[in-house]
């Protein structure tokens, strides 16, 4: 058994969690990395139907449990641990070292997954160890943290909920496809949408990723939501509801990227956009569809990590992230736009780079299924990532107006490696897509350069730089903040916490001085009740006795005594009429 | 941008008009009405883009953007 535990990819990167924390603390960045990547050796070599799996009470739980489709995640979550790991090998903070292979190796255990009950454990590691990476820059205390990880609990437990009316129901903890009509279904999906940040539950991700550590963002750009897509492909292929979803996800993270400031806030709403073809995908349902939605996600991985990577590097150089304070960083961070701009042209489909040959299988396949709105509505939303990832973010940040008064430090190597192994990887597979499509799990074959394709990318990509153009004084970032779903929690926390923590505490402060006045006013009247009840004290006051004379309070004789007699009185009446 | 730049997205830009005439269609495209239209994908490219800057401003100005500090008051 502890062989068949070494050889699982996820317990793999959770031993780094537990090995680095104990060596030297030089040396903990440069081990970190050598866990995801030998997890990726592991991964490659891992045969499509192997599986392993131990007794639990009366179930039995598939803690490994191979095919296709976990290997090509497995394989790419392996290898953006090992990237991230890469752009992070300078960091001295524990804390996040561990939470970063915590989160690692959770999404890879929960796409090997074989069984309701692992994928929920794994499933809450994930959320639980990515908040570490939020309050790690923004502390403990702040409210980002908190929200990201109640919103995180809140799919969570209906992710619960559905997995228990779906055992039940079926009497089987086996990962299968949900069934229509069934109220745990529903409730599956809707958990599954959290972490898949479908709208209106999204908003936990334009919250919380702008306000990441730099080297956090990197992890948490690749797992959260590719798990979910991962598990939407399993579980839920073909289910229409969510071509509508996912075509709405497109343009909500592309409209929304539009009116943001922070460059990392423009990478979060287009991560959203971005899973939108995913969930497209899925719900198209064809195998050229779902091999689309896990080559993009497989593409989307690499250039999103390297686009964060690239806007966490401004962040650590310049300090600023907002497009209002950027400008003119062409010239002293050039290696920096250029690698960032190889992330740049792949999420906008560029030919020749990755999110070409991924993207375009989704959107072909809702043309050959005959969705022909959907079909024009995600080619829109590609004109728009084009327009706030490729256009607009490079232009305000490395060009637009020069801010000599901006410090640029130097980053170390590390980073730019990082980078560089992430560019390379996005051209690689953009110029040899064979080598992608070789590992997809539905068998497709799609061929993405043809001439008719390359002509209307090329076509609709120079004539978004016209528009972006014409009206780029338009795009300047403003200092504002927009509105979104999250709304809904925001506010009215303050109006809460004023009826309902502040009106308490007021309704207690007050009850406090309420009764304490009443105790101020009954201790002077209770010290002696012999001056009002027996009166016999006061009276025989007087000069001769002194006050720490104890008879000075004490009632006289024939008060106990009459009190005694009454008593006798009182028990033999009852004793006689009772 | 040189000029050597606007001439070089020129000559891209009428280059794929041209070749859209020869290149033909992906064969699920072919039924559809609206894959005939001229230049179709060079318009969605332009209006598309001049629409989503246009109606993203219009939203935040009229509804959806607020100060910064809308909510430091949680």
């Amino acid at each position: 058994m502890a062989s068949e535990l070494i050889l699982h990819p996820a317990f793999l990167v959770l031993l780094g969690a537990v090995v680095v924390p104990l060596v030297s603390p030089t040396v903990r960045g440069k081990v970190l990395p050598l866990f995801p990547l030998a997890a990726l050796w592991v991964c490659w070599n891992l045969s499509a139907d192997h599986s392993f799996s131990v007794e639990f009470l009366e179930y039995r739980l598939s803690i490994l449990q191979v095919d296709r489709l976990s290997r090509v995640f497995g394989i790419v979550f392996s290898l953006i641990g090992f990237a991230g790991g890469l752009f992070a090998l300078h960091l001295k903070d524990v804390r996040q070292q561990v939470s970063a292979l915590l989160y690692a190796g959770s999404a890879l255990g929960l796409v090997f997954s074989g069984d309701w009950l692992t994928l929920f454990l794994f499933w809450e590691l994930t959320a639980v160890s990515s908040t570490v990476l939020i309050w790690s820059r923004q502390g403990t205390g702040s409210g980002v943290g908190l929200r990201y990880l109640l919103v995180h609990l809140f799919g969570g437990s209906l992710l619960l909920a559905g997995i228990l009316a779906q055992v039940q129901a079926t009497g089987g903890i086996a990962l299968q496809l949900l069934e229509a009509g069934r109220l745990s279904s529903w409730l599956i999906l809707g958990g599954v949408a959290v972490n898949a940040a479908i709208p209106p539950l999204h908003a936990w991700l334009a919250d919380a990723y702008p306000k990441a550590t730099v080297t956090g963002a990197v992890f948490l750009s690749a797992f959260t939501t590719k798990s979910a897509v991962y598990l939407l492909v399993r579980v839920a292929p073909g289910w229409e509801i969510l071509i509508a979803l996912g075509v709405i996800m497109a343009l909500y993270g592309v409209i929304f990227a539009v009116l943001a400031n922070n460059i990392r806030e423009i990478l979060a709403y287009h991560i959203i956009s971005q899973v939108g073809y995913m969930v497209a995908g899925v719900g198209i349902g064809t195998p050229l569809a779902l091999d689309g939605a896990v080559a993009h996600a497989f593409s989307h991985i690499l250039y999103k990590a390297l686009l964060f990577m690239g806007a966490g590097m401004v962040l650590q150089a310049t300090g600023r992230s907002r497009l209002t304070e950027l400008g003119g960083l062409a010239g002293r961070m050039p290696l920096t736009l250029w690698l960032y701009m190889v992330g740049a042209f792949s999420i906008s489909g560029f030919p020749l780079f990755n999110g070409f040959i991924s993207k375009s299988m989704v959107v072909s396949a809702a043309l050959d299924s005959r969705y022909q709105a959907a079909y024009l509505l995600l080619l829109l939303a590609s004109v728009g990532t084009f327009l706030s990832i490729g256009l607009k973010l490079p232009y305000f940040t490395w060009y637009g107006r020069s801010r000599p008064e901006l410090g640029v430090s130097r980053p170390p190597l590390n980073m730019h490696l990082a980078m560089g192994l992430l560019a390379v990887l996005c051209v690689g597979f953009g110029v040899f897509p064979s080598l992608l499509y070789a590992e997809l799990p539905y068998g497709a074959s799609y061929r993405p350069y043809t001439l008719p394709h390359l002509v209307e990318s090329i076509q609709l990509l120079a004539a978004t730089f016209f528009g972006f153009w014409w009206f780029r004084s338009k795009l300047a970032g403003q200092p504002t903040l927009t509105l979104d779903t999250d709304w809904f929690y925001r506010r009215p926390a303050g109006w809460v916490r004023r009826w309902l923590v502040d009106g308490t505490s007021r309704l207690f402060d007050r009850a406090d001085a309420g009764i304490l006045a009443g105790i101020g006013w009954l201790a002077p009247r209770f010290r002696n009740p012999a001056r009002w009840l027996g009166r016999g004290a006061e009276r025989e006051q007087g000069p001769a006795i002194s006050s720490d004379d104890p008879d000075a309070t004490r009632p006289k004789l024939e008060f106990a005594v009459t009190l005694i007699l009454l008593s006798v009185l009182l028990f033999t009446a009852m004793a006689f009429f009772g | 941008m040189k000029q050597w730049h606007w001439i070089s997205l020129a000559v891209v830009m009428i280059a794929s008009l041209v070749l859209e005439r020869v290149a033909g269609h992906h064969h699920s495209e072919a039924s559809f009405w609206w894959v005939h239209i001229p230049g179709l994908y060079g318009w969605l490219g332009f209006l598309g883009c001049i629409g989503i800057i246009v109606g993203s401003k219009l939203l935040g100005r009229k509804w959806l953007q607020k100060d910064e500090h809308y909510y430091d008051g949680e």
